[in-house]
């Protein structure tokens, strides 16, 4: 799954994002944002995202000011998810950070391109089976000395003290 | 600061800030860093690791309320760094 968007003049990175089935929006990519999206309240109405509450949310200055909040389930990057929405009364749309959990984001200025890709599954996963097997490895060259020890300690006392007797 | 821009703003944001605030003591002591989703009529409130954890607790007992949402502690549930306002 890979979605590519561009630049604007204003040097943004802004992608098309299809949140409900025939509904495709143009956001903004705004790694300040630590949420998962803002939509203005035009769109709020019209695609039906239901209003929640009131939440707080920290702006530039250090300010926390009372905004609402709607929810709704969106299809992003091609599954159905629930997200919690924040309305603005500008006219751009904000995919924040929380949304790129698990992917790669990438931007290059020169070329008017931005990349957000689905990490891949199954090097995330051998990455963490080889450190697992690395360090359930260790723990079987000397166990006895291991057992109060944080694994990551352990790793790397036995890394030092061990290794060279295994040479 | 912050209470008179409450009032500005919303009655219901100021009412659950009221209430979070006579829990604080409570939750600050064990739920530091945690969601809190804040039922108004009932004062009932529902803790969770993330915003939509809380809610989800929240929704299931009260389906159709409207909830006051903060983070334990740090009370914004979200940050905009590049921005003034919203």
């Amino acid at each position: 799954m890979k979605l590519i968007g561009w630049m604007d003049d204003q040097l943004s990175p802004r992608i098309k994002f299809s949140i409900v089935l025939g509904t495709e929006l143009e956001l903004v990519v705004d790694t300040g944002f630590n949420g998962e999206l803002v939509l203005p309240k035009t769109y709020l109405k019209k695609l039906g995202f239901r209003y929640r509450g009131w939440t707080l949310v920290e702006l530039a200055d250090g300010s926390e000011v009372p905004t609402r909040f709607y929810e709704g389930t969106i299809i992003g990057f091609g599954k159905k998810r629930k997200v919690r929405i924040h309305k603005t009364e500008s006219e751009d749309a904000l995919l924040g950070t929380q949304m790129l959990i698990g992917y790669i984001f990438e931007l290059d200025i020169e070329a008017n391109k931005v990349v957000i890709a689905k990490k891949a599954k199954s090097i995330v996963q051998k990455q963490g089976l080889a450190r697992k097997h690395e360090i359930e490895h260790y723990k079987c060259a000397k166990p006895s000395c291991l057992t109060s020890l944080p694994l990551v300690t352990a790793q790397l006392r036995v890394t030092r003290l061990h290794f060279p007797f295994r040479i | 600061m912050w209470s008179s821009m409450l009032k500005l703003k919303s009655s219901f944001a100021e009412k659950g800030y009221g209430i979070y605030k006579k829990l604080k003591r409570i939750l600050e002591a064990e739920y530091l860093g945690e969601y809190v989703a804040i039922e108004l009529k009932s004062r009932d409130y529902f803790l969770g690791k993330t915003m939509g954890d809380a809610l989800d607790k929240a929704e299931q007992k009260y389906p159709k309320a409207k909830f006051f949402v903060v983070k334990v502690g740090g009370l914004a549930t979200a940050s905009f760094k590049h921005r003034f306002s919203l």
